[in-house]
């Protein structure tokens, strides 16, 4: 008759949970005992059978049906706690902004030791206008608004990605809106998705600004996430974030003409695009009015290469003349540092819809004349006076008034 | 990389940064696990599917709480556990008013074919019921263990994590439902089980 710890140990046999010793012990007892070797079949036996029971099927639509229940359990919970961790999250984002505003500041400062201590003719403090000038001129015309960061650098990290910041940030952050922003998407807990998804919840309403992958994008329904996202917008920045910019602004181009974009772009612009320098101190941008956010889809949507796709890109390189992969699509609502930028790019603000004056001799067949503006520059470039930047502002006098606005800015990614 | 693949700890680390659509993957990861355990132990669909739902909203407002001792999983399974628990004991006073009965009536079954032929199909499936109503008419304690182990191959450790009970308790509860198991199958007959 077996004890109740050696039928403990033939069970533990049978479910290979004995430690070396125990096993040595149970396998003795099996030699020795009849009666624990039919415990053993027994057991294992009775093992399978259950085991069996793995093969299950799961009602078609499960996990959705217990997203959505999660959806409203969670919102109801957490509109009603809200206000208690208002203050919290108001805190948390607060020292978040001090700890980027200090590191920045340190940063800012090194880089000037630096300046100052390699230039022996331009040491000291009186000339420190001139090297701030001189850095100015040296920091990427299309450095990050330090919003874009924060998300940007979120979701880098979230991918274990090392995100690389800019040398030194051009804009002062616009830090309420990024509070407002975030304070409205936890508020709503999980019907408010972070930023850069609103590809998977695409009944939720983000603030701006929100970080798109690319993947993301492609494989949704990209003119419904177009018009959703950007039903009330008039002018909007997308800031689109890729390792090759000008291969890909080259390609960008390419998809324009594709839809039936005029593209205008300067000589400098064009040998660029020819040579393909990907230097980092060219700015990159692309300006053109849409109809409505939709037509975004076909220009930015499938047609372009994703990174999901970026193995099948690089397989199909020889023939598509080396495709490049676009990561992300940072999309907000255009600021005044974008209505600057174009200022001192192109000479005109583009963005601003008070201070456009029509031609009188307005003529209707222009409506179907679709202009983009495509420009890659060194920094501190003016290309106000290029005949082709010329020509797109002319023409662009005839349009239709109305249309959304699209500043589309090409960034490397680090 | 896609989210899918990353593991639990990260994608946990995700939702509580704000990301949901790092829980819609831990969501879609488990949900089956977690349901085809909810209905082990409480024996039919619709109670599985109600607790299910529980069990993912308890989740996402209580990873805070999740300190990444155990493993994800093992968490996920005790809330499973608890909320089903839970779950049984209100049916069960609800049914008890109505009717006069308890809940612990065999289960309903839910198979899937393996595609084998369909005279040994037939034999599996009948001695899978079979099995199936013996597990149900396990104490829920028992049933958890063998359901743990057996289906979804849980160490013992993991177990008594899951069940917050000390291991040698897994390994005595584990032996007497299996012995529990082996009566019921062999009052019901089972040809292949006895």
């Amino acid at each position: 008759m077996l004890s109740e710890n050696e039928k403990l140990l033939i069970a533990g046999l049978v479910d290979e949970q004995l430690s070396p010793a125990e096993r040595i012990n149970a396998e003795r007892l099996i030699k020795c005992s009849p009666e624990a070797v039919r415990l053993l079949e027994l057991l294992r036996k009775d093992s399978k059978e259950v085991q069996l029971l793995k093969t299950f099927k799961v009602p078609a639509g499960l996990s959705n049906r217990v997203l959505v229940k999660c959806r409203q359990n969670v919102r109801g919970l957490r509109l009603s706690s809200s206000a208690d961790s208002s203050w919290y999250q108001y805190a948390a984002l607060m020292a978040a902004a001090s700890v980027l505003f200090i590191a920045g500041g340190i940063s800012y400062l090194c880089i000037q030791l630096f300046v100052n201590v390699g230039d022996p003719t331009n040491s000291g403090l009186a000339n420190n206008e001139n090297k701030e000038k001189s850095l100015e001129k040296a920091k990427p015309i299309f450095a990050k608004t330090s919003d874009t960061n924060l998300i940007q650098d979120k979701a880098l990290n979230e991918k274990n990605m090392a995100s690389a910041k800019p040398d030194l940030l051009k804009n002062e952050p616009d830090r309420s809106q990024i509070q407002s922003n975030e304070k409205a998407r936890q508020k709503d807990g999980l019907l408010a998705a972070p930023s850069h998804e609103i590809i998977s919840l695409t009944k939720v309403e983000t603030p701006f600004p929100m970080l798109v992958r690319a993947e993301d994008l492609a494989n949704a329904a990209e003119s419904k996430f177009w018009s959703k996202t950007l039903k009330n917008e008039k002018s909007i920045r997308l800031e689109m974030v890729t390792k090759e910019p000008v291969r890909f602004l080259n390609q960008l181009k390419m998809q324009l003409g594709k839809n039936g974009f005029l593209s205008f772009s300067d000589v400098g612009t064009l040998v660029n695009l020819k040579n393909k320098s990907e230097k980092s101190s060219l700015g990159h941008l692309v300006y053109f009015e849409i109809n409505n956010p939709e037509e975004l889809s076909s220009l930015l949507g499938r047609n372009l290469p994703v990174t999901k796709e970026k193995e099948k890109a690089s397989k199909a390189a020889p023939k598509n003349g080396n495709a490049v992969a676009l990561d992300w699509i940072v999309i907000s609502a255009a600021t005044p540092n974008d209505s600057k930028l174009l200022k001192s790019v192109v000479g005109v603000d583009l963005l601003d819809q008070k201070n456009e004056s029509r031609p009188s001799g307005f003529d209707s067949k222009s409506k179907s004349v679709k202009n983009a503006l495509v420009l890659t520059y060194s920094q501190g470039q003016s290309l106000a006076t290029s005949s082709e930047v010329k020509q797109f502002i002319e023409a662009r006098k005839l349009a239709v008034p109305g249309k959304l606005r699209v500043l589309l800015v090409l960034r490397a990614e680090s | 990389m896609a989210l899918s693949d990353l593991d639990d700890k990260t994608l946990v680390s995700m939702v509580l940064k704000g990301r949901s659509s790092a829980f819609e993957d831990l969501l879609k990861k488990y949900h089956d696990r977690v349901y085809r355990l909810a209905f082990r132990l409480l024996g039919n669909t619709q109670d599985a599917e109600d607790v299910i739902q529980d069990v993912f909203t308890q989740v996402y407002l209580s990873l805070k709480s999740f300190k990444g001792n155990s493993s994800f999983y093992t968490w996920l399974f005790r809330i499973t556990y608890n909320v089903s628990i839970t779950h049984r004991r209100k049916r069960k006073n609800v049914i008890s008013l109505q009717t006069g009965q308890g809940t612990d009536s065999a289960p309903e079954i839910a198979l899937a074919s393996d595609g084998s032929a369909p005279d040994l199909n037939l034999d599996r499936e009948e001695n899978k019921a079979l099995v199936e109503k013996a597990l149900g008419m396990l104490s829920i304690e028992h049933r958890a263990c063998l359901i743990f182990k057996e289906v979804e191959g849980l160490s013992y450790e993991e177990i008594a994590d899951s069940l917050e009970i000390p291991v040698g308790t897994v390994r005595s509860r584990l032996f007497r439902a299996r012995l529990e198991l082996r009566d019921i199958l062999q009052k019901l007959g089972g040809t292949e089980t006895k």
